[in-house]
Parts: structure tokens; C-alpha cells; sequence
């Protein structure tokens, strides 16, 4: 098939505007990327303002069989925004009105390109906030968020982002523009907001979305408790979810991490410290001094080295920092590293790590783990040099590695960062072919013609020992981003 | 002209990177495209485009560096559009020192581009051959002076002759500084500390500040001695060459960087202040560019490091509480060469938190650029004025009757945006409100 | 052939639904049981119905043609419950309380209270989708799963989700099977993420002259920093039906709250400040299990199971107002009675004939439509939970097409091609 591109552009051109319409090949190159290593030149890109232009555009590009790749502020770490196969990207960054607020009922209406920090921000004048926190959210999108089922340090205890939405505006394939579910926290018949969010941008392009905001808690403790032993640190991880506390987050670091955090960000961790657990407790003040007090108790039974709790926000801060600095500080002891993302139970975290000890003894290479220990979401960092030859190549095994661990032990292939390009070749480890064709089966169902994001989330028959797609398997964020 | 591959017409070595001052390949792999920095950048806010954004330039810049693109106007564009205001790199988790890399990308681009439309002429003009000597500029500034007192102006202004004429002139006309009635000129004066001294200092003039701002910098230098510092102005000082270096002319840049390096060595100061955030910005950075300067590296090292903005410098003396009050409502607009380039934010705030009587209201988004930048404000007028207009919107909020700021830039454009809105507001440095407090405290 | 090694049920009669007798009635007690009658059925194009503890059965519309009803209560087995992670995997024949009782062993709950739990079952309570009053705090059923395992028309058996709180690995199967009524699949095997019981609670009733007072105090606690575990409304009728006795008459609030013991006391002194804040003629406290067992059964068991029960539903700053659509809708001889989750904005409308034969269909339709009419101005929407088959045969129980709909029908005709599950019992009639 051939494209007739000079009478397509022209097409974009009068529904959003020359100025919004980018075609010329310098200017493509900047939506070949998103956060993940992968790369590929779209075709076109143009940016709608409305729904109206985006069920125009999706008519334009599915007349001419155009595959159409939505964008939101293209921080995903798997690939999921970049035009594997070119075609039409539809970039939302033009659709950033915040459209409703609805204080009494806590029920927001945004456009997918509402950046997530701000809708918190706009309406924290109301005491109010979405709950959803991405590590990323000074930069991605809601729109995002929703099609990647995005999830944050706090996510333990208020859920990920499906349990926020309660309705989208969506533009199928043929064009046709329709809400599923709405502003109501029930609707009747089968949750197709619920398959869409999470669906990496397969089966619609969102448009607009019904968000429930939480009430800002009325007082905030954190909790940073140090160990010698990063054993100790995940007993008393499991050791608090079993005491039946389920605090605000959980996050952890390893002696590697603690040693890099300690030369970049000075955070003042003791002498032998083999691991650092930060908990954060929120809610109502009373909840928050009982709980933390719990955690304490749990904590003491498994030789901290010491214990330090704040509740001022720049105290916090303070605790939080060597945690946010850690990535930025990995560069300072490897110039590359790979970061995989992966769950596993949380009564496995003990196991887990120590296996990852072994495979990071046997092959040689450090490996860093930052943990979002609460949920059980890991996410090793294999150390190489990629100036060697042969470096990347066995990082890249180690991170597959890693991964098979995490299915063998219980868990799955990505916590919260998605399959998209990056991991489809993994997901036998977890899903059987009669599993994955009843996913597939969704793409008809919402007739996509397969025009949305083709080639995504499933494997595409390479095996899975092809470099290429172990390549797209690294995950750099950028050092100093937090991850 | 994507993806040059073998076979294919190769792109013209014009077109590409070369010769020293190409922007450093290690530092441009630094970037991994996170997209963190994209809401701190004024033109991707105002634009949603990742064209002008900056981890889009940055793209631009790998590509053009791995020859799969050549520097064409398009690209080109995209990177002129940047107002360097380097917020970006304030919010880069991975260190990408953006402001090293667009300047060493407008040296290339200089190097390519023909010098034809007029606004280039003037700006070459007024850049290497007006603004390096303070007598061609008080020449000129007394030119303007006389126009803006003759009454013509507002003849001028009001007729529309000029718009007609030439709608690039009516705007540079529009935004032409208020020239102050009397210069600030470095003579090699000593100004002598009140009471006990505690330190040494020598004063940058600059170039269009002193004579813009005259008695703004007769200010700072009473505000330093009030603190007990000796002021000297050293006589051959010369612009810090910062405009020169945004727009690509480093050499010339350079140039001015080593004689201000041994003007200032010379003087025997404890530490050179600098009242305008973007020349502390670029002497700070003198060590950057003068690294491969085998004579003047060390030298710059040395001197970058006695480089004080004046906020910073009052805030680690530290400088004496004024005890008059004033009485207004303030808010503080931070100025992108000191927030960002010299990561100084809490100074400011600091020196006017200090004033007693005062009501100090954050402006919202206070952190974003105001669309000065250089020569932004002539060479990209539009867009410069669309980032004002932002700016204005959140300044009405704050119902303040001063808008301080750090930079002489800053506060011409800032004093534009109020002028065009009719806000009866005014624009101030903070050390002018320190200066009128401690005058107070004299007077009554 | 295919009820071989089966157990036929004698009493075919206890599972007909809508007056559809089904061809025969099987209970498979092993997967690959349940894998070869579910299998079997689509290839000989036979119909299936899916029952659990036959609680809720009467939801949906009329069945669209006789087949075979499959009894899943012999498939109840706790596959999984890993206590330090706070995840558990049950069969779908597990009822629930047992699951409670199980998980209660270990401080944990699943935070979906269904009625009748001795008889509804996970399946069951998963398919309908409707949960008690918790689901206020704890979110929707939708949001308790991680994992599910279901058997297709064609008798595979296929997986999605994980036993971990955190995944986003491959879509989320689950969506369509929670609510879905069965019309896709049936659920075989669900994981969920639990809760750790509080350690205390206690139960606030309050009881007010007007409704408005009922549901001042109920938006100003949702919107307050206290969170209670659950939080429900409803009026004198309600009350007598449930065997509660508020000390007044009057419109009553119950909050249900929990926690440690400083962090119960503020929320109960928090709680009770709205309450006189509101001008509440009483305050009480009342046992905590009993209540909120009357409140999840009502509508549901025999003492209080209606002519006909509504759910409807709109924003909670519009509850009272649906209250008053649903106390408006009464003919005469017949007697309503509402339940209200004002967090959730839903409310549940339960009419009952006052004589012993019942209600003509004529009232009810009538009810239900005028009801619809009034609901509708709010934006919200109205489904029938429970009425008489012939009045089922002129109304929509759904309330029409729902938005999505030709999705909705795009994914039968995918999963269940055959028309296998449920035919005719789902939105749509799909
Ligand atoms: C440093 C760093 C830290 C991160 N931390 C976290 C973290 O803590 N938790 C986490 O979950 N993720 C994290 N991420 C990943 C990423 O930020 C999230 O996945 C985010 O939700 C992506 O949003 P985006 O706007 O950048 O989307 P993009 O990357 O632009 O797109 C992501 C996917 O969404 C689709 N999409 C975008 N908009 C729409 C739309 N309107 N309709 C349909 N589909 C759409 C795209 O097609 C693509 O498949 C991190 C990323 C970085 C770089
Ligand atoms: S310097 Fe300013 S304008 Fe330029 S890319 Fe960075 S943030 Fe944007
Ligand atoms: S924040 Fe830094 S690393 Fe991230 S895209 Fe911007 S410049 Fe690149």
C-alpha cells in the first residue's frame, strides 16, 4: 500500500491546523522517542485540540490504513509512544484543560493532556488531590497514566490508577466518540473503562476523563528505619503488611543504592547500613501516630540500626531524599545501568533479592535494587559499562534473567511500567498462547482494524534470546529521575 | 535529509557540527529523554510542541551530531526559539548541562548562517561593535535619551508612522529601555565602607545597566558599602559578553572574558559582585569557556570562583536587617540567570523578607521566564510577548504594587508588560527596596 | 453424555429461572469437570447458566432459551491465601462466608460484603457485581482483583492478572467478567487483594427529623477527613424490614468506623459533632455486625425481599433527591422502603405489595417507569434488581442500552460466539 502522504497532510492540516501538523523529516525526529530506549520515525504527527479533531484525524489515517499512535508527554518506559511501524501520532499535548471540578462530589473532568501534578495542584485550593503519583508526574500525562495503568509510591495503599477513574471519553477507530462509564461510581454493562485503562493506547484514544480526587490527609509521618541486613529490611516489610498495617508507601534500598545515595545526596545514613526501608503513614492524625508507632514496633524486632521519623514537610523531605536521589547517584558508580521493573509476592521479597544476589555474584556484575517494597515491586539495576564490549549484551541477560525470577517466584513481568515494545517477547514466561489470544481478541472487539499502536504487548515471534528485543528490554530513566 | 545512508546525498559539511565549540558528545548523551524537563520550558508551555521543547532541541542537536540531519532553517528555528532561560536544566534529573549545549549550538549555527535580514545587521551591529564600548553605547543611549524627552517619541508612538514603515523597528522602538537620567560609568572609583569594612569588593558596571539603570546600580554600590564593604569599580572592565555568547559569538565572548579575568584580578577584592543575573551567570561560567584556553583556564577557574550575585553575596555576609519600614505589597519575579543558571533562589526572598513593613505575596509561577532572554525580546518578538502575556496573567493575581526582579533584561521587559496592561504597578531590583530601607532608617 | 459423571440435581425446579426450566442441572466438582460440561454445551449449542448460591439468580433478564444450569458451590476450595502478603485465591463456588471465616482466621477481610453470605458465592457475588455497603471506603469488587482465571465457551481455561497487588502485564481480562454477569465466560478462580480487619469498631447511628439532615451529615463525613468503613442511609420502612430499631423516627445514618483505639475515638467524636451538627433528633450506637448484616441482606432475604428492587444510581450529592424519586414512586397498596450509600450514590428502592398475592404488573411497571423518568432528569440510572417475569417480559431490567453498546455486543460475538452464556440475560440483550 502505497500512502498518498501530500494529500493526507493537507487533510490533518484543515482540521488542526498547519502549525499542529509536524511532517517535515528534521522535525519528526524529536516523536521518535519516548522514556525507553526504543526508537522509531512516525510518519506524521499532528496535535488535536478537541475530541471532534481527534475522531477527524483517526477517520483520516484509518481511510488510508495509517496506524495511529496517541502521545502524551512520552515519558513511558516501554515504548509504548513511539510509532513502532511510522503511521499517525496524535500527540495530547494541546488538550490540557482541566474542564470540571466538582468539589462536593470530588469528581474531576480532565483532557488526557493534563499534566497529573497539576490537576493535584489545581485543586489542592479545595483540600483535595488525585491520588495516583507516578514518579514522573511533574511531566506525564493523565492520559497517560491511564493508558499505562500508571501507579506511584503510594499507590500501596489508595490503588493505581484504574481505581481513580470513573469514566473516559474515548474515539474508536471509526471515529465515533463515546463515554464509558461516566461520573457515577456504577454504570451498567461490561467495564470497558475499566479494559481500556491499562491498554497502552490498543483499543481507543482517550479524550476526556472522569477522575475521583481524595481528600488531602490531615497529617502526614514518615518513617525511615535502617538496617545492617537487607534480609532484615524485607522481613520487616512483610513483617508490617502481615501485622495488618497498610501504610501510605513503602519503599526500600539496598547497600549499593544507600552507598551511592550517601556519596551524591550526603543523606546522613549510619555506618554499616545494609538497607534503608522508608514508610509513610497518612490519614488522621491520631491513625497516623498509632500507626507509625506500629510500624516502629515491627521494625524493632528485626535490628535496626536506627529509626528516624518526621512529620514537617522539609523534615520528610529530608528522610525521602537519599530514596529520590538514587538513581542520579547509580552514574556514580557505573556509567550504564539497567533498570527492570517487576513484581513479586511480597512474602517472597527475602528469597527474591538473595537470588538476585546470586545471579549479580555469579555473573560479576553489581546489581542496585530500589524497591517499591510495600507492593512488592522491584526494580534491580544491573551495573555495566557499555563501552566494553559485551557489557550490554550480558546486562541484557541478566535483566531477562531477573525477570524469569520474578515470574518463578510467584510474580509478574512489569509492576508499572507496561509490555509495550519493551518486554512483548517475555510474556510466555507468563501467559499461555490460549491466554494471550483471548487478550488479543479485544482489538476486534473494539474494531481496531488494528490501527491503534500496532504491534505492541505481544510478542512478535522473535525469540527471546534476539538482541534487538532484549535491547529494548533496558530501561534508562535518567539517572537523577526517581524512579 | 533524515538518515543519511550510503548512496544517498550526503548533507553539506556546512550543515553539520564542527570545529571546537560543537556542542560536547558526553553531555549530550546524558539526555535519556525522560521528558522531565518539558514543563519547565516557557515556549513547550506556551506552544504543546516537543519542536520547542527542550528535550526536542536536544534531539535535534544528537541528530544533527550523528549526521542523520543537517542544521537547516527548520532546525534552526526551533533552536533560536529557545530563550536559553535554562529552566530545563533545573529540572534535569540526569545533570544535562543545557545551557553549555545550546550555547555551543548557536556557535554553530552562527557559523552557518548568512547574516541577511536587517534585524541580523542591526544585532551584529549593536552586539560587536556598540555594546564591547561604553562610549559608542553612551552615545547612542544619549541619542535615545533625547528622543525619549523631545516629545518625538510619543509623536512617533502615536502616529503609527513607525509601524507602517517597519513593523521590526516599531517593536524594537516599543521595548527600547527607558534611558535613566544619570549613568553609572566605572572610573576605577573606590567607594568607602560605612563603619568597620568587612570586605573588599569589586563591582561589575556591565553594559547596558549602568547607563539604563544608573541609579539602580548607585544603589547597590550604597547598599554594599551600608553593609561595610568596600566598593571599587574597576576602570576597564568591559561587558561580561553574555548576549554575545547567546547568540553564538563566543569568540567575541571570549575576548571580553579575558580582560575582564585580568581587570578583575588585578583589583585585590575579595569577591567581583555582579547586580545583573545574567553577567554573574555567564563570569560564573567563565571557566566553561575559557577551558581550552591553555593560558586563561586556570585563571578563569580562579576568578569564577570570586564571582558573587549581589543577593548571594548580601545573604552570606550577611548583610544588616533594615530597621525602616516600607510600606507596600511586593512580589518577586526570579529572574532565569540567577533561579536557574545560578541555582540562587531563596536570597532574594530572603532580603525581602528582611524589610520590616512590607508584604511579601509569591507570584505564581515565579520560576518561569518572562520571555526577556538576551536579544529574545527583539529577535523573537512574538513569542517573547506571548510569554509575557502569561506572565502578566499570573502577576494581576497577586494584586502587588512591586514586581522585583534580578536582572536588567528582566525588568525592561517586565516594565513593557505593565506599561502595555496600564497596571499601576512598578518594577524594581530587590536591593532597590533594601537601598530606600536603609535610606529610611536615615531619614527618620 | 455430557452430566456422565455428574450429579444431577432432582430438584430441577430450584433452578429455574424466570420461569425457564433448564434441560438439566449440573455440578461439577473439579475443573476439568467444569472445563468438559462448559466445553460440551457450546459444541451442541446448548445454553448455559452459571449459578452460585442462587441468591441473586433473578438478575438480568429472562433467559433466552432452556439449557443447562452449572452449580459451581462444589468448586469452593481457598486455592491460595497468603496470609504476609495479604492476597488470596478462591474457587468461584466459594461462598462467602466461609471465605470471611477463613480469612478471619488470619485478621483479614475481603472487603466485598454480599448478602446472604452463608449461600452467595465468590462467582456469584463477582459477576453481579454488586456489593454491599463497604465498597464506599474500599472501592468497587472491581478494584479487590488481581487475578482471575475463567473457563471460555470453548472450554479452555485462560488467565489474566497475577497473585501480586502490582501488575500491569498484559490487559485486564477480569474487567469483563466482573458485572458481566456471566455473559462471557465463567469465572472460575478470582485473586484478590485483601484488607486487615480493624482492630476495633464501633457502629454510630443516627436518626433525623427530616431527610435533608440525613444527608447533610452524610456528604459533610464523606467529604471530611474521617473515613468511615462504611456509611449508609435509610428511612423508618427500611428500618422495620431489617428488624432495626432506631430510638426515633425519622431518616437514620449509620457509620460504620474502625481502627485503633485513639484513631477510633476521634472519628466517632468527629462523627458525632457532624451528627448534632445536622440537628440530629438521636444519637446511638448499635452492634456492628448485626446492622450492617441487616443493611447487606436487605432486599435480599426472606423477610425483606420485595415485589420490586431497584438500584439507582447517581452522584452522592444527589441522593437525597433520589430518595425522594424512589418515596415518590408508590401506588397504592404498596409499601417502599429505600437504602441509600450517599458516598457511592446509590440507593436501593424496594417496593412491596401490601396484600398477599403481591402487586399487579401494571403498578410495578409503572413504578419502574416513572421511577426511570424521574432518575433519568438527575443524569443517573436505574437498573431493576428484582421483579415478577411478567413484568420482566415488558421491561428492560437494564434500563435499555447502555452506553458502549455496540462494543459491548462486538465482545459476545468474540468470546461467546455461540451465544453460549446466558443468552439473553444481559444488557442489551446480550
Ligand atoms: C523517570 C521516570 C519515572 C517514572 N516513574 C513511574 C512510576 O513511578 N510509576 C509508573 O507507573 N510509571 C512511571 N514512569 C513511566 C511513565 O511516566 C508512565 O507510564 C506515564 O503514565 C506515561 O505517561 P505519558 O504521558 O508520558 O505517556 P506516553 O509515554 O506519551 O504514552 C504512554 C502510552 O500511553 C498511550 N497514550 C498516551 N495518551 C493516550 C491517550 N490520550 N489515549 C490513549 N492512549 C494514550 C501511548 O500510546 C503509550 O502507549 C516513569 C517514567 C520516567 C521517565
Ligand atoms: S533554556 Fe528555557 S526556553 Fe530553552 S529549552 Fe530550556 S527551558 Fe526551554
Ligand atoms: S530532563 Fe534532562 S534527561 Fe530528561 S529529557 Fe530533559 S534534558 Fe533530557
Amino acid at each position: 500500500m502505497t500512502l498518498d502522504m501530500n494529500s493526507i497532510i493537507p487533510q490533518l492540516q484543515a482540521v488542526v491546523g498547519a502549525e499542529y501538523v509536524i511532517h517535515k523529516p528534521e522535525d519528526l525526529i524529536v516523536f521518535e522517542y519516548d522514556g525507553s530506549v526504543d526508537r522509531a520515525l512516525p510518519t506524521v504527527v499532528a496535535l488535536p485540540d478537541s475530541a471532534e479533531q481527534v475522531s477527524e484525524c483517526v477517520k483520516i489515517a484509518e481511510r488510508s490504513g495509517l496506524p495511529i499512535v496517541a502521545r502524551g508527554a512520552g515519558t513511558g518506559l516501554s515504548g509504548g509512544a513511539v510509532a513502532e511501524h511510522g503511521g499517525l501520532v496524535l500527540a495530547m499535548t494541546r488538550m490540557t484543560r482541566i474542564l470540571e471540578v466538582d468539589v462536593e462530589n470530588r469528581v474531576a473532568i480532565v483532557e488526557p493532556g493534563v499534566v497529573n501534578l497539576h490537576l493535584s495542584e489545581q485543586v489542592s485550593k479545595h483540600g483535595l488531590y488525585f491520588a495516583p503519583d507516578p514518579s514522573s508526574q511533574r511531566a506525564c500525562t493523565i492520559g497517560g497514566n491511564v493508558a499505562e495503568n500508571s501507579g506511584g509510591p503510594h499507590c500501596l495503599a489508595y490503588g493505581v490508577t484504574t481505581n481513580h477513574v470513573l469514566g473516559l471519553e474515548v474515539v474508536y477507530a471509526d471515529g465515533g466518540i463515546e463515554w464509558v462509564g461516566g461520573i457515577h461510581r456504577e454504570s451498567p454493562g461490561f467495564d470497558l473503562r475499566g479494559i481500556i485503562i491499562g491498554s497502552e493506547g490498543t483499543l481507543a484514544i482517550v479524550t476526556k476523563i472522569a477522575v475521583r480526587l481524595l481528600r488531602q490527609p490531615e497529617a502526614v509521618k514518615t518513617l525511615l528505619a535502617v538496617f545492617s541486613e537487607l534480609d532484615d529490611a524485607s522481613a520487616a516489610v512483610s513483617g508490617i503488611i502481615g501485622a495488618g498495617i497498610v501504610p501510605a508507601a513503602i519503599e526500600m534500598m539496598d547497600e549499593l543504592c544507600i552507598s551511592a545515595a550517601e556519596a551524591a545526596v550526603h543523606a546522613g545514613y549510619p555506618e554499616g547500613a545494609g538497607a534503608v526501608l522508608l514508610v509513610e503513614v497518612d490519614g488522621l492524625a491520631e491513625a497516623v501516630e498509632e500507626e507509625v508507632a506500629a510500624v516502629e514496633e515491627v521494625c524493632n524486632l528485626y535490628d535496626p540500626l536506627e529509626i528516624r521519623t518526621a512529620t514537617d514537610p522539609v523534615e520528610r523531605e529530608k528522610l525521602w531524599s537519599g530514596r529520590k536521589g538514587v538513581l542520579g547517584a547509580l552514574g556514580r558508580l557505573a556509567p550504564n545501568y539497567l533498570l527492570v521493573d517487576g513484581t513479586v509476592p511480597r512474602t517472597r521479597l527475602v528469597e527474591t533479592l538473595s537470588r538476585i544476589k546470586g545471579i549479580s555474584e555469579r555473573t560479576g556484575y553489581p546489581i542496585a535494587n530500589l524497591l517499591h517494597a510495600g507492593d512488592g515491586n522491584l526494580h534491580p539495576s544491573v551495573l555495566f559499562d557499555e563501552r566494553k564490549p559485551g557489557d550490554t549484551e550480558a546486562a541484557l541477560k541478566i535483566g531477562g534473567e531477573i525477570l524469569e525470577l520474578c515470574v518463578e517466584v510467584g510474580g509478574v513481568l512489569s509492576g508499572e511500567h507496561g509490555i509495550g515494545l519493551e518486554k512483548q517477547e517475555y510474556m510466555p514466561l507468563m501467559f499461555t498462547d490460549a491466554d494471550m489470544d483471548v487478550m488479543a481478541r479485544l482489538r476486534p472487539s473494539f474494531s481496531t482494524n488494528n490501527i491503534f499502536n500496532p504491534g505492541k504487548i505481544f510478542p512478535t515471534g522473535a525469540s527471546c534470546s534476539d538482541i534487538r528485543q532484549m535491547a529494548a528490554a533496558i530501561q534508562r530513566a535518567g539517572p537523577g529521575a526517581y524512579v | 535529509m533524515v538518515e543519511a545512508k550510503h548512496g544517498e546525498a550526503r548533507i553539506a559539511p556546512d550543515f553539520l557540527f564542527s570545529g571546537p565549540d560543537a556542542p560536547e558528545e558526553s553531555d549530550l548523551y546524558k539526555c535519556v529523554h525522560c521528558g522531565f524537563c518539558l514543563q519547565a520550558c516557557p515556549t513547550y508551555l506556551e506552544t504543546g510542541l516537543e519542536t520547542e521543547s527542550p528535550r526536542g532541541r536536544i534531539a535535534l542537536m544528537k541528530a544533527v551530531n550523528e549526521e542523520r540531519i543537517g542544521m537547516t532553517d527548520s532546525v534552526i528555528r526551533h533552536w533560536d526559539l529557545c530563550i536559553q532561560c535554562r529552566a530545563c536544566e533545573v529540572a534535569c534529573p540526569s545533570g544535562v548541562p543545557y545551557g553549555s549545549l545550546i550555547e555551543a549550538t548557536m556557535a554553530q549555527v552562527e557559523r552557518r548562517r548568512k547574516p541577511g535580514a536587517l534585524a541580523r545587521f542591526a544585532e551584529n551591529v549593536s552586539l560587536n561593535h556598540v555594546l564591547p564600548h561604553q562610549g559608542r553605547l553612551k552615545l547612542l543611549m544619549s541619542a535615545a535619551k533625547a528622543y525619549q524627552r523631545s516629545g518625538a517619541q510619543s509623536l512617533v508612538r502615536k502616529s503609527g508612522v513607525l509601524r507602517r514603515l517597519a513593523p521590526s523597528l516599531a517593536d524594537m522602538e516599543a521595548s527600547m529601555p527607558r534611558v535613566s537620567s544619570t549613568y553609572f560609568s566605572a572610573k576605577g572609583q573606590t567607594v568607602e565602607a560605612e563603619g568597620e569594612a568587612r570586605a573588599r569588593a569589586a563591582i561589575l558596571s556591565g553594559c547596558v545597566m549602568p547607563l539604563v539603570n544608573g541609579p539602580e546600580m548607585d544603589a547597590v554600590v550604597r547598599v554594599l558599602a551600608r553593609n561595610g564593604c568596600e566598593v571599587v569599580a574597576p576602570e576597564r572592565q568591559v561587558c561580561c559578553g553574555a548576549i554575545h555568547s547567546h547568540v553564538g559569538y563566543l569568540d567575541a565572548a571570549r575576548k571580553m572574558a579575558r580582560r575582564n579575568i585580568d581587570v578583575f584580578s588585578e583589583a585585590g577584592v575579595d569577591a567581583v559582585v555582579v547586580a545583573s543575573a545574567g553577567c554573574g551567570s555567564r563570569m560564573k561560567e567563565y571557566a566553561h569557556l575559557l577551558r581550552d584556553d591553555p593560558q586563561y583556564s586556570e585563571k578563569a577557574r580562579r576568578f569564577s570562583d570570586m564571582v558573587k550575585d549581589i543577593h548571594e553575596f548580601l545573604v552570606e555576609l550577611p548583610f544588616v536587617p533594615p530597621r525602616a519600614a516600607l510600606d507596600c505589597r511586593v512580589t518577586y519575579q526570579d529572574s532565569c540567570h540567577l533561579a536557574n543558571a545560578q541555582r540562587i533562589t531563596s536570597a532574594p526572598r530572603r532580603i525581602l523578607d528582611s524589610i520590616p513593613g512590607m508584604e511579601f505575596v509569591e507570584l505564581p509561577n515565579a520560576g518561569r521566564c518572562c520571555g526577556a532572554g538576551g536579544t529574545y525580546t527583539i529577535t523573537e518578538r512574538e513569542f517573547s510577548l506571548r510569554v509575557l502575556n502569561s506572565k502578566m496573567d499570573d502577576f494581576e493575581t497577586t494584586g502587588a504594587d512591586v514586581l522585583t526582579t534580578a536582572n536588567p533584561g528582566c525588568l525592561m521587559q517586565l516594565q513593557y508588560g505593565i506599561a502595555e496592561r496600564g497596571l499601576p504597578a512598578q518594577v524594581k531590583y530587590v536591593t532597590d527596596l533594601l537601598d530606600e530601607a536603609y535610606r529610611r532608617e536615615r531619614s527618620g | 453424555m455430557i452430566t456422565r459423571h455428574l450429579r444431577t440435581r432432582d430438584d430441577l425446579a430450584s433452578s429455574t429461572i424466570d420461569g425457564v426450566e433448564p434441560i438439566s442441572a449440573v455440578a461439577p466438582s473439579s475443573e476439568d469437570e467444569l472445563r468438559e460440561v462448559v466445553g460440551a454445551a457450546d459444541g451442541e449449542r446448548l445454553a448455559l447458566y452459571p449459578r452460585g448460591g442462587g441468591t441473586r439468580i433473578g438478575l438480568g433478564g429472562i433467559p433466552a432459551r432452556p439449557g443447562i444450569v452449572v452449580d459451581m458451590t462444589r468448586l469452593n476450595r481457598v486455592a491460595a491465601h497468603n496470609a504476609g502478603d495479604l492476597t488470596a485465591t478462591f474457587q468461584a463456588g466459594a461462598n462467602m462466608r466461609m471465605v470471611a471465616e477463613t480469612l478471619a482466621q488470619q485478621g483479614q477481610m475481603l472487603a466485598l460484603d454480599s448478602p446472604l453470605p452463608a449461600r452467595s458465592t465468590i462467582g456469584g457475588t463477582l459477576a453481579t457485581g454488586l456489593s454491599g455497603a463497604l465498597k464506599w471506603h474500599m472501592g468497587h469488587a472491581r478494584d479487590t482483583v488481581i487475578g482471575m482465571r475463567v473457563v471460555q465457551p470453548n472450554g479452555s481455561v485462560t488467565k489474566s492478572g497475577g497473585q501480586v497487588v502490582k501488575n500491569v502485564s498484559g490487559y485486564d481480562m477480569s474487567r469483563l467478567h466482573i458485572g458481566g454477569l456471566g455473559s462471557l465466560g465463567v469465572i472460575l478462580e478470582a485473586s484478590f487483594k485483601l484488607t486487615p480487619i480493624p482492630m476495633y469498631e464501633r457502629t454510630i447511628l443516627a436518626s433525623f427529623d427530616s431527610l435533608e439532615g440525613a444527608m447533610d451529615v452524610s456528604m459533610s463525613v464523606f467529604n471530611s477527613h474521617v473515613m468511615p468503613l462504611a456509611l449508609a442511609s435509610f428511612g423508618d420502612s427500611t428500618a422495620r424490614l431489617m428488624d432495626v430499631d432506631p430510638a426515633r423516627p425519622g431518616s437514620h445514618v449509620a457509620f460504620r468506623l474502625g481502627g485503633r483505639p485513639r484513631t477510633l475515638d476521634r472519628q466517632v467524636d468527629d462523627v458525632v459533632k457532624a451528627c448534632r451538627e445536622a440537628r440530629a433528633a438521636h444519637i446511638g450506637e448499635s452492634p456492628t455486625p448485626r446492622l450492617w448484616r441487616a443493611i447487606s441482606d436487605f432486599g435480599w432475604d426472606a423477610d425483606s425481599l420485595p415485589d420490586l428492587g431497584m438500584r439507582i444510581t447517581a452522584l452522592p450529592s444527589q441522593t437525597g433527591d433520589v430518595i425522594a424519586a424512589v418515596e415518590g414512586c408508590a401506588a397504592p397498596d404498596m409499601e417502599v422502603a429505600w437504602l441509600a450509600h450517599p458516598g457511592f450514590g446509590t440507593v436501593e428502592g424496594a417496593w412491596l405489595g401490601a396484600s398477599s398475592e403481591g402487586a399487579s404488573a401494571e403498578d410495578l411497571i409503572d413504578i419502574i417507569s416513572e421511577a426511570r423518568r424521574r432518575v433519568l432528569t438527575l443524569g443517573g440510572w436505574a437498573i431493576v434488581l428484582r421483579c415478577p417475569t411478567e413484568v420482566k417480559r415488558r421491561v428492560d431490567v437494564w434500563g435499555g442500552e447502555p452506553r458502549g453498546s455496540s462494543v459491548m455486543r462486538e465482545l459476545k460475538a468474540q468470546y461467546d460466539p455461540n451465544d453460549t452464556m446466558n443468552p439473553g440475560r444481559y444488557v442489551g440483550g446480550i
